[in-house]
């Protein structure tokens, strides 16, 4: 036959065609039926049956090493060998069993004659015709005696059972107790037993959390099995991976291992966030539907959006949800990354969501620059303005990298603006002019001079150390960095070499004397200083001055400083670099902020990021592709000018990497997307778990605004705040310290601490008013209404008291308890403790405790008690003691004089409440 | 009973080739099922070995009588087809099982699109291989339906009596690029989304019909009632437009290509073949 | 077919002087058809000299073996290589570049040197009509049927292959050398910073900016007499070479009027494309225009081309 190819040939083709195609399919099915996740499940399978035996061995072990158990276990046998040979207990039994069958045939028989009982009322109700109604009637008649007589009966076997089931239980109840004591013994051992069972059970499958809700599915749980398993089953893993390491085993099967470990610190953060409902992917990102470990991580994912967070950032994850609380217990770095976009000023030219509500009064972290002229010099600006950290390096100023003609052109202008200049006419620019705002600064009182040595203990004693820092005085110089708002930067200037920096004593002295006559949004408070103790610490200051033998700073000559040119230059450089976003300048009134807003910069995508220069180094640098915008940011934090030699205007914070980290991870959780990166809305999540607005929540709203006021006007400085704080703390004796704010919202009278944040004199014009041993101040800050308002919000918001109480009638003390209270209040000797008028000269301070003639303005009623039964639970590590220690037995408090108000804890707190309340406030604390 | 039954098989026997050569070897296993009742109740026609039982193959079956049972040597030659016409049918056929399967793991909706894609991308059982396989094949479709117009031209294939099949042929093209943009947007990422924006944002400039076009504001188009509007159903690439483009995708498109195809081959084989005219 | 009608028209005079043998066996065929489908029937019968073969299963057999192949290979590249899926669509989120699927991309790139209305409707729609086009306008329908046959259908050939590399030409440009704001990228350049294109663009050959009265005589003269001197070329090819011109000429009173016209505004098109490219790139051969980055040739208050 005619062919043009030949048939063998074609049908080698084909068969080795065929062949190809079914390898490729073969190839296709085993890769759908071994999946990557699959060793991971039967590792842990593997191991898990191990463990759950080794569990089992252990407890078991324990538990016949008990000799508790064993004395139970042999008591109960005793006991039971006894009711067993006790007749009537066998009788009694019988007889139960007996009746419980009599009544649940009874009970079904009941059930069925009185449905057709009712039925027959039923039809006869609605019957139309007589004869039906009659018909039913009979019917009804007919069924009565059956169902009275059925009910009769069944209440008499229920009567007789009660009987038997109270005699029988009478006899048993030490049997039981002791079987409850044994189970309760034998928990840890069923749960043990539980956990083999299901482990022999288990085999490898696709683990999944699907929550609707938040359209979350994440599978992220088939390979990390063990995310809810306890500590000890990490324990287990980790001497198998020291095994293996030692074995030297491949790092794919180590890798395996370490993928079981168990979620740290579950308890604390499981119970807030159930992993039913919130899966993986709501805090640590990344791919909750891919079950392969590249895709899923998506640390490489080019086009998945939300990568998980590497390790270091993960606290970012919280801040998704917790836009707005500036301290998160639980996640330390997240905060104090938050506290730090705050506190070093970010938002100065970086807006950013959980920052809208800085009061107007502290939306500039520097100082006013309204009257620098009048206070120091033009070199010493210059100084400062090239590199605030050489002169000193713990300022919150960053450095520009100012060229010297740009920096002189800064002064010039800060000179123009601000200083009071007679007589002479302004330089001509014409677009600048109208924003001129010159006051004159009239200095009301001249400096007489004063005495150093007294103004050295003044610093030390009032409290100026809670914000600034002077080498030398007022204990270590490197402070204990604990809890510390800012790590390693003072909240106020460093002083120990102001007196190089001020030229004008004058200015000092009336600064000292109040701060706000100068600057009225000036954030030193006024410490009710006396002309006397303000001269002192001006001649005190005045006398820090800069070694001398320091190598003199060489610097280019002061230009012309008044002109024109120079001083538009200037105004132009403070409207490039945003001066403005922390200071106020004069004339610089409506400049906006000059940074990027950074309310989603979680968000951004690598691959919009300009590397400039560094864009090879980055690229190599970065193990992954969303690595390269961790570095990138992390690096625009510690080295911003690095990227580019011009245009970039981003100065040098100084600060730590600690600190970078921790402010990156701020930075990190800064994201528009809603969690699970879809529109989410949870209804049946409680409100304060899962706040995405502010506007959602009064309470996080309240909690936001008092942490800006708190942070802002550094009451942290010298109070404990949330935990955080207390940074003059280690400078003063114990007792001397100024008081832990903690519970503050439920300890005092709202209106009391309106006044007291108005007033902390209560307009007695006398220093301490509550603690009247306190050498430091608690000074009058001015606050306006609405910031009081804010604080109180504030601490009722944190301890989750109804925010501002309602109106109510003042408590009366039940005079009859009134006694009983005094009685109390004299044998507690709590007057040991809280004067009740001056203190005597020597006494102890460090036991000293608040004037309690003050409580009843002071105090809310509820919390005295709750305090009184329990201290420590508001104030661990309070000096108050524990009175009325609570009994676990008895699930109450117990009370060391039983004979009073027959022993009851609760009474006898509420007695001691009475009294305190009857005690009339002391002569100075009366208002005018 | 029986001896009835047998009659008719016997006659069967007789008409196809005895289980037994004429050597009186016996038949292998496999001509054994071949030649078996049931397969010859399938194919009427004999295991094609000589030159009858071929030509009758092709001229009995639906499939295969699309070609004529004979075809000029030349015209056979792989290289002068390049396959190209039969490849791009079969392309066809592939993406069209292939395009079912996935319709039974997509609803065309902005919210489940793209989620639906990435579970089929990451979970279905061979759900990956399979959007594979179609996106791959809806590319190899249309290069081998370029390439197939290339090759007609070259060979004077166009020419009478075949000019209208040409025309139909080119139809076709734009068909399959049509059914490949509109497959393009249900993934509903942003490769999906932006793509079919610059593609649609070019109606807009439809002369009288679209509201940047020459004309069209004379005529009163607006974003609201122009050309794209009709296509997108809507002024953005939305909710509309993805319904829109699934039904034209999988519905509105394979119709029209399946009836201009059926045209297409018919007129191949009335007009003369792959090689030339009849 | 429209454009037949005059035709018939004009030939209708003629089919007298025909021999009767040679009528058409159906009625309604033009006289190519005719003619094409008696050459179509010698080609048969030169085939059946040639000899035939079964179509199973030298041709049957290839189709599924061919189609066997396709299928592993497609198996693999699937196997290999996954279907892109990016980010979830974002209508406030545009991409840098957007990019059309890469079949489309000779529109996009298109768009670059014609207004939208051009590029992305009438250009296209001139290419599938143009594509239908070609076997009612072709001069030598009896010439080269089913075989490959550059003899004799040199000038078929080399404008077909050329449109249809122009066009492979303009999805390379699109999908090799296009990033960014859609700029011309090097492969060799850094793709990771976003090029700033100073486009200095000339508006029309006149005017560096948009002109006042929105009218560019110019632009238009030249396109007016370029356009002029093609179409007519069959009148005046013949003063400059003698048998070039009675080549033109032949091919336009094969044509008749309305398909030569037809033919001449397609190529018109087609030729203009590549030239309006260089033009707009900067590169055009021709000392007036280099460098210059011409926006519009033709402007006019209603359209710009």
């Amino acid at each position: 036959m005619d062919q043009l190819y030949s048939t063998r040939r074609l049908n080698q083709i084909f068969v080795a065609l065929n062949l190809t195609a079914l390898a490729l399919i073969l190839i296709t099915i085993y890769k759908d039926q071994r999946p990557e996740w699959y060793p991971y499940q039967t590792t842990y399978i593997q191991l898990f049956r191990q463990y759950a035996q080794q569990e089992l061995n252990r407890v078991q072990k324990e538990l016949q090493g008990d000799a508790e158990y064993q004395e139970l276990k042999k008591q109960l046998q005793e006991v039971s060998a006894k009711l067993n040979a006790n007749p009537r207990y066998k009788q009694l039994s019988q007889q139960i069993a007996q009746l419980n069958d009599e009544l649940k045939k009874v009970q079904a028989q009941l059930s069925e004659v009185r449905l057709d009982y009712l039925h027959y009322e039923d039809e006869h109700f609605w019957a139309r015709s007589q004869s039906a109604k009659e018909r039913y009637r009979r019917l009804m008649q007919q069924l009565k005696p059956t169902v009275d007589r059925l009910t009769a009966q069944m209440e008499d076997l229920q009567a007789r059972l009660l009987k038997a089931t109270e005699e029988f239980n009478a006899l048993d109840k030490e049997r039981q107790e002791l079987q409850k004591k044994l189970s309760e013994k034998e928990f840890a051992l069923q749960v043990a037993q539980a956990s083999v069972e299901s482990a022999q059970k288990a085999k490898p499958k696709i683990q999944q959390i699907h929550n609707p809700e938040l359209h979350l599915v994440d599978r992220c749980t088939t390979c990390h099995m063990g995310y809810d398993k306890p500590e000890s089953w990490g324990e287990f893993l980790k001497a198998r991976i020291a095994q293996l390491e030692k074995r030297k085993a491949p790092k794919a099967q180590i890798d395996i291992l370490k993928a079981l470990m168990p979620h740290p610190r579950q308890q604390e953060l499981f119970a807030k966030h159930p992993v039913s409902k919130f899966g993986c992917t709501s805090c640590h990102g990344g791919q909750g539907v891919a079950l392969k470990k590249d895709v899923a991580h998506a640390y490489n994912e080019k086009f998945w959006e939300t990568p998980m967070l590497p390790i270091k950032y993960v606290e970012a994850g919280c801040g998704k949800c917790h836009r707005y609380e500036m301290t998160l217990a639980g996640a330390p770095k997240l905060s104090r990354g938050k506290q730090l976009y705050y506190m070093l000023g970010c938002f100065g030219c970086h807006d950013a969501k959980g920052y809208e509500d800085v009061p107007e009064d502290l939306q500039k972290i520097g100082p006013s620059l309204t009257h620098i002229a009048t206070k120091t010099s033009p070199e010493w600006l210059f100084r400062w303005l090239k590199n605030p950290h050489a002169w000193s390096p713990n300022t919150r100023m960053p450095m520009f990298y100012l060229r010297d003609d740009e920096a002189w052109a800064l002064v010039a202008y800060l000179r123009h603006a601000t200083e009071v200049v007679q007589g002479e006419a302004k330089p001509q620019l014409i677009d600048l002019e109208p924003h001129y705002g010159k006051q004159p600064l009239r200095l009301t009182k001249r400096y007489p001079g004063g005495d150093p040595a007294r103004g050295r203990q003044l610093v030390q004693q009032v409290g100026c150390l809670g914000c600034h820092r002077i080498d030398g005085v007022g204990g270590p110089q490197e402070r204990e960095k604990g809890k510390r708002v800012l790590s390693d930067k003072d909240f106020g200037p460093n002083l120990s070499k102001v007196g190089s920096k001020i030229t004008n004593p004058d200015w000092l002295f009336n600064w000292l004397l109040n701060p706000k006559a100068i600057d009225p949004k000036a954030k030193m408070p006024n410490l009710r200083l006396s002309d006397q103790e303000a001269a002192d610490i001006t001649a005190f200051l005045l006398t820090l001055r800069e070694q001398p033998t320091a190598r003199p700073v060489a610097f280019t000559p002061t230009p012309q400083l008044d002109n024109p040119e120079l001083i538009d230059k200037g105004f132009r450089l403070i409207a490039n670099y945003g001066c403005a976003g922390c200071h106020n300048i004069p004339g610089t009134e409506k400049l906006t902020k000059i940074g990027k807003n950074l309310s989603d910069e979680a968000d951004l995508d690598p691959h919009l990021i300009d590397f400039g220069q560094r864009v090879h180094e980055i690229f190599e640098k970065a193990p992954t592709y969303w690595d390269r915008k961790y570095i990138w940011l992390r690096e625009k934090i510690l080295r911003p000018r690095s990227f580019r030699e011009q245009g970039l205007r981003m100065p040098n914070l100084n600060i730590s990497e600690e600190d970078a980290d921790a402010l990156l991870t701020a930075i990190l959780s800064f994201t528009k997307r809603e969690v699970a990166t879809l529109k989410v809305t949870a209804t049946d999540l409680p409100q304060t778990l899962y706040v995405r607005d502010r506007a959602d929540d009064s309470r996080i709203a309240a909690i936001s605004a008092g942490q800006k006021l708190a942070f802002g006007y550094n009451c942290v400085g010298c109070h404990i705040v949330e935990g955080y704080g207390g940074d003059i703390w280690p400078l003063l004796e114990d007792g001397m310290q100024p008081p832990n704010l903690q519970s503050e919202g439920y300890r005092v009278n709202h209106d009391w601490l309106f006044r007291f944040l108005h007033d902390p004199t209560m307009g007695s014009g006398r220093q301490h008013y509550i603690r009247p041993w306190l050498k430091v101040r608690m000074p009058t800050f001015g606050f306006k209404d609405e910031e009081v308002n804010t604080f109180i919000r504030y601490f009722a918001a944190l301890d989750d008291r109804p925010i501002f109480q309602e109106f109510r009638t003042p408590y009366r003390p039940n005079p009859a308890m009134v006694a009983v209270g005094k009685k109390l209040f004299d044998a507690l000797q709590c007057i040991a403790c809280h004067p009740t008028g001056p203190v005597q000269p020597g006494a102890d301070v460090a036991q000293l405790a608040p004037n309690l003639q003050l409580a009843r303005e002071r105090l809310q009623p509820e919390w005295i008690v709750d305090w009184l039964l329990d201290p420590q639970k508001f104030q661990p590590g309070t000096r108050m003691p524990t009175f009325f220690p609570y009994n676990e037995q008895t699930g109450k408090h117990d009370s060391p004089m039983p004979d009073i108000l027959g022993g009851d804890a609760r009474k006898q707190a509420e007695a001691l409440r009475d009294y305190l309340l009857t005690l009339s406030p002391p002569a100075m604390a009366k208002r005018p | 009973m029986s001896e009835e039954r047998q009659t008719p098989e016997q006659s069967e026997q007789a008409q196809r080739p005895t289980a037994r050569t004429t050597d009186g070897q016996k038949e292998s296993l496999l001509m054994r099922i071949i030649n078996s009742h049931f397969i010859r109740s399938i194919y009427r026609t004999p295991w094609p070995v000589d030159r009858r039982s071929r030509i009758m193959t092709v001229l009995n079956s639906l499939v295969l009588h699309l070609h004529p049972t004979r075809i000029p040597r030349h015209a056979v030659k792989v290289s002068y087809t390049w396959c190209m016409g039969g490849l791009s049918f079969y392309l066809m056929l592939l993406l069209t099982i292939t395009g079912i399967l996935l319709m039974f793991y997509y609803r065309p909706s902005p919210e489940h699109a793209y989620w639906d894609v990435k579970y089929l991308m990451n979970d279905v059982p061979f759900g990956r291989i399979l959007r594979n396989m179609h996106r791959w094949a809806a590319h190899a479709m249309l290069i081998t339906v370029w390439l197939h117009m290339l090759r007609v031209f070259l060979t004077g294939s166009y020419k009478p009596p075949r000019e209208f099949n040409w025309v139909i042929g080119v139809n076709l093209l734009v068909l399959t690029m049509l059914l490949s943009f509109t497959g393009y947007l249900l993934p509903w990422d942003q490769l999906a989304m932006w793509a079919v924006t610059v593609g649609t944002n070019m109606a807009r400039a439809t002369p009288f019909l679209g509201h940047e076009g020459p004309f069209g504001p004379q005529l009163g188009m607006t974003p609201y009632n122009d050309v794209r509007f009709a296509l997108l159903g809507g002024s953005i690439v939305g909710e509309n437009a993805l319904i829109r483009f699934y039904v034209w995708h999988c519905l509105g498109f394979p119709f029209i290509h399946a009836w201009l195809m059926a045209i297409h081959f018919w007129r191949v084989r009335k007009d003369g073949g792959i090689s030339g005219p009849l | 077919m429209a454009e037949q009608a005059p035709e018939q028209e004009q030939r209708r005079p003629q089919p007298a002087a025909r021999p009767a043998a040679q009528r058409p066996a159906r009625r309604g065929m033009t006289e190519e058809q005719v003619q094409a489908t008696q050459i179509a029937a010698e080609r048969k019968r030169e085939a059946m000299e040639e000899g035939k073969v079964l179509t199973w299963p030298d041709l049957v057999y290839a189709e599924f073996l061919s189609a066997v192949f396709l299928t592993i290979v497609l198996f693999v590249v699937s196997l290999v290589f996954n279907a892109p899926l990016e980010e979830p669509s974002n209508p406030n989120k545009t991409p840098i570049p957007s990019r059309a699927p890469w079949y489309f991309l000779g529109l996009q790139e298109m768009l670059v040197y014609f207004d939208p209305w051009i590029a992305g409707v009438l250009l296209p729609g001139m290419i599938i009509v143009g594509l239908m086009v070609i076997p009612y306008v072709d001069t030598k329908p009896t010439v080269g049927i089913g075989r490959y046959s550059w003899k004799g259908r040199e000038w078929q050939y080399i404008f077909f292959i050329g449109g249809f590399a122009l066009w492979l030409l303009l999805i390379a440009i699109g999908q090799f050398f296009r990033w960014g704001p859609w700029a011309i990228y090097m492969p060799w350049e850094p793709r990771e910073h976003i090029k700033v294109v100073a486009e200095h663009l000339w508006w029309c050959p006149l005017h560096k900016d948009p002109p006042a009265n929105m009218f560019c005589p110019f632009g238009f003269l030249v396109y007016a007499v370029l356009n002029g001197l093609m179409f007519t070329y069959p009148f005046w090819l013949r003063f400059v070479h003698k048998e070039w011109g009675e080549r033109a000429m032949n091919y336009y009173r094969q044509l008749g009027l309305v398909r030569y016209l037809i033919v001449m505004f397609f190529v018109s098109w087609t030729l203009f494309l590549p030239i309006k490219m260089a033009m707009r790139l900067g590169v055009f051969p021709f000392p007036f225009f280099w460098g210059v980055r011409l926006k519009y040739l033709v402007v006019t208050p209603w359209f710009n081309i």
